[in-house]
């Protein structure tokens, strides 16, 4: 049987997945982001700070992270990429650690967390924890046979966290955020400082309130601790039969999530949503004394190695292009014929990148997991030493809760740090070499720009985004839905194939951004014929 | 609060200024309003979304409670579900047959968000939703729509992607009227669909322009065609003019 979610709802952008069935299992799935902005053909023949300033419009939801990818591209070409201040790698931290939280706050409130209200569970869960997901993650205009649900109480707070988080961001940034070379384009006075300090302060409250504990417990317990207290400390925390009324929203995921954590109920998101894929991140928060989250790729088995930007190659066989395999710096290709788009052997414009030949996935878990975070790194342990695999549902939106709180943590520092009377921006007057790269760790994970110059102006422009890597041709996504059951609690109660709840908690696990996952370098024909 | 004294108070105070001091008397008359919206994504990158969600969370909450935005993929429940290729009729899962249903009714206010595909030779095949193009889409959402506001510059006139360096682009992705900046498009005329278009640029336009825009169409403030005449040549609304 063949089942075709098309659009995805609750996803960046436009998204369909093709899944093979038989007995309520997925065998064969294919992921496709369906639409095609012909984006490149834009920052073709442009000057590079003009072009890299357009990729911020490739997606609303992550513009900030495209602006700085952008930024540590044009620092290499107009040669200053050692020489940016140290306030300013400061404040770009910053605008970082904020940008998580705004973004991982937004995909759990908005994206993934109203899933639990999904119909399927209304009868299988007790009548105590559907009050509770009913009652606090209801998205707006929602219906149960043809009942009205109320919008759940959690999601305005949210909405307006996350307006605080972007008001912050903007006093370190125009409101319109740029790609700067050199640095930033702003110099934070005290009163911005002080707003920003502020604003953090008051999202940490909120945080706190979501999780059902003080942050700085939190804290304490988890990321400044060993991998295996910090386990112990959350299986202490979900092996209370608490009233489900008195968690936060982040507790109730926590101890109602897993199956193989705690004595609650459990909706058993650790057995889906798997895959034997490794883990790559490009590493985030650089300080005087390395990257904070440290860089590099870790193998299924938890097998850590460097990171080796060269290894990475793009592949389009699948996509809607002309087929080609390469290195970014060289990545043109060109779209198929109207005649020829369906889905056949070619079903999306999600070009497949790999590293070492190999897919795998990135975002906050792959981050977390590189970085050895001790929380993530203790419950990964603990999945293998039972034999389940590390990557699953509920690690995905754990290693997003984990990562709002620590950046969070980190935050209060920085901000401590920034100095209005700092150096900002280091003059970067000309492009002095025709090459640059720029990578990142926007909140979905590893994104890379690289730009080339011919005559000063840009003759390629090649992004490889998060969701590139997770939803492409035989990618993580795919991996992670073939095998899995598509009904609730692993089909336990019965198999409906108009609403395969657990494979949309799958897809959604990833947040998956099409915006930014469709884009291809075109040779413009003034391009052609200048050349 | 009639319709006078809004644009005057917008044209004096700008939109951040209308909203901030006319929040209770919006708020109250949302509250009745019947007005709803349908919010349809083309090419763009809910960057337009994303600003409005940053409006005034008083006058958002109230809009998300009171059930005015009836479709809108990034914010709700349902998906489209088909099995062996037949659409699963069910309404309260079922993003396609609830739209399908939305449409019978009509009179909405229509939001397109993001510009039309036109491309590749125009077939529009460089976006497809459910297997049909989202040109397709638009049109048919037009058809029954009471109003149709563009939303940022990509759907008032093509926008980032269609920036008019590159001739394929601008053909490939035309806004809803406009295509680049003064090519006027009758894609609906064509389609013999004659409703009034408001134009709101800005990438993304600003949040409270967006705010105080819905606002006024969904309490009903501005109609048309009687007040057609508030729109200058670009199909803006004089007084809210984007960015
Ligand atoms: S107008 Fe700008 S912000 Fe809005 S969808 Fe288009 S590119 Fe995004």
């Amino acid at each position: 049987m063949e089942i075709t979610l098309d659009p995805i709802s609750r996803v960046e952008g436009h998204m369909r997945v093709l899944l093979e069935v038989e007995n309520g299992i997925v065998k064969d799935a294919r992921c496709s982001s369906t639409l095609f902005r012909g984006f490149e053909k834009v920052l073709v023949n442009q000057e590079p700070r003009r072009a890299a300033c357009f990729t911020t419009r490739i997606c609303g939801f992550c513009p900030t992270s495209h602006a700085m990818a952008g930024a540590g591209a044009l620092d290499r070409i107009y040669g200053v990429a050692e020489a940016i201040p140290s306030d300013a790698i400061l404040a770009r931290n910053i605008i970082q650690g904020l940008d998580f939280i705004s973004n991982h706050l937004t995909h759990l409130y908005l994206l993934w967390l109203p899933d639990l209200v999904n119909p399927a569970y209304k009868d299988i869960v007790s009548c105590n924890l559907w009050e509770e997901f009913t009652s606090r993650f209801t998205p707006p205009t929602f219906r149960i046979h043809n009942v009205h649900v109320p919008m759940g109480r959690s999601y305005a707070p949210a909405l307006h966290t996350r307006k605080l988080l972007q008001e912050a961001i903007h006093e370190l940034a125009e409101k319109e955020i740029r790609p700067i070379a050199g640095g930033l384009e702003i110099q934070p006075a005290s009163e911005n400082i002080q707003s920003i300090s502020r604003k953090h302060r008051e999202v940490m409250e909120r945080l706190s309130s979501m999780l059902g504990i003080a942050w700085e417990e939190w804290i304490e317990n988890t990321y400044l601790s060993t991998p295996g207290s910090a386990l112990r400390y959350i299986e202490e925390l979900c092996s209370v039969k608490t009233d489900y009324s008195k968690m936060g929203d982040f507790g109730l995921f926590m101890a109602t999530g897993a199956d193989v954590l705690g004595e609650n109920e459990s909706l058993m998101l650790d057995k889906c949503g798997c895959h034997d894929s490794g883990f790559l991140s490009f590493g985030c928060f650089p300080t005087d004394d390395g990257m904070v989250f440290r860089q590099g790729f870790m193998s299924s088995g938890l097998e850590y190695s460097s990171l080796d930007i060269d290894k990475i190659t793009e592949d389009s066989a699948q996509a809607f292009y002309s087929d080609d395999k390469c290195h970014p710096f060289e990545g043109m290709t060109e779209p198929i014929p109207a005649d020829e788009i369906a889905y056949g052997r070619k079903y999306t414009w999600v070009k497949a990148p790999r590293y070492n030949g190999a897919a795998c996935e990135v975002g906050s878990l792959a981050r977390l997991l590189v970085a050895g975070e001790p929380l993530i790194t203790g419950l990964a342990d603990a999945f293998r030493k039972r034999g389940f695999p590390v990557a699953n549902v509920y690690m995905r939106i754990m290693a997003r809760i984990q990562e709002m709180l620590v950046a969070g943590y980190l935050l209060e520092d920085w901000i401590k740090k920034l100095n209005p009377h700092g150096i900002y921006k280091t003059q970067a007057e000309r492009p002095v070499f025709t090459k640059g790269f720029g990578i990142w760790e926007a909140p979905r994970g590893a994104l890379g720009h690289w730009i080339t110059l011919k005559n000063g102006v840009v003759s390629n422009y090649q992004i490889i985004t998060p969701t590139t890597w997770n939803a492409s041709q035989g990618g993580v996504i795919e991996e992670s839905l073939i095998g899995s059951p598509i009904c609730a609690m692993g089909n336990k109660y019965g198999i409906d194939c108009s609403n395969p709840v657990t494979a949309l908690h799958i897809v959604r696990s990833f947040d998956p951004c099409n915006g930014c996952a469709v884009h291809v370098i075109n040779k413009s024909e003034a391009n052609i014929r200048s050349e | 609060m009639d319709k006078q004294e809004c644009l005057d108070a917008i044209s004096i105070l700008g939109a951040g200024g209308f909203l901030e001091r006319y929040k209770p008397e919006i708020r109250k008359e949302l509250r009745s309003a019947e007005s709803k919206v349908v919010w349809i994504h083309g090419a763009g990158c809910s960057g337009c979304t994303m600003s409005f969600l940053s409006a005034d969370q008083e006058l958002l909450s109230t809009i998300l409670e009171r059930e005015c935005i009836i479709y809108h993929k990034t914010l709700l429940e349902q998906s489209g579900f088909f099995v062996d290729g037949v659409l699963m009729r069910d309404p309260e899962l079922d993003i396609e047959y609830y739209l399908e249903d939305i449409e019978k009714t009509g009179g909405y206010i229509l939001v397109v968000e993001g510009a039309l595909v036109e491309g590749p030779a125009n077939s529009g095949r460089y976006c497809l939703i459910a297997g049909k193009s989202v040109r397709e889409r638009i049109i048919k959402a037009a058809a029954r729509a009471k109003v149709i506001l563009a939303l940022g510059t990509c759907a008032s006139c093509g926008g980032v992607p269609g920036d008019r360096r590159s001739e394929n682009v601008v053909r490939d992705f035309p806004g809803v009227i406009f295509r680049g900046a003064v090519e006027r498009r009758i894609i609906l005329d064509e389609h013999g669909i004659r409703k009034p278009v408001i134009n709101l640029p800005g990438c993304p336009p600003k949040p409270e322009q967006i705010m105080a825009l819905l606002a006024l169409l969904l309490l009903d403030k501005i109609r048309f065609p009687e007040d057609s005449g508030l729109l200058d040549e670009y199909l803006r609304l004089k007084v809210i003019k984007g960015g």
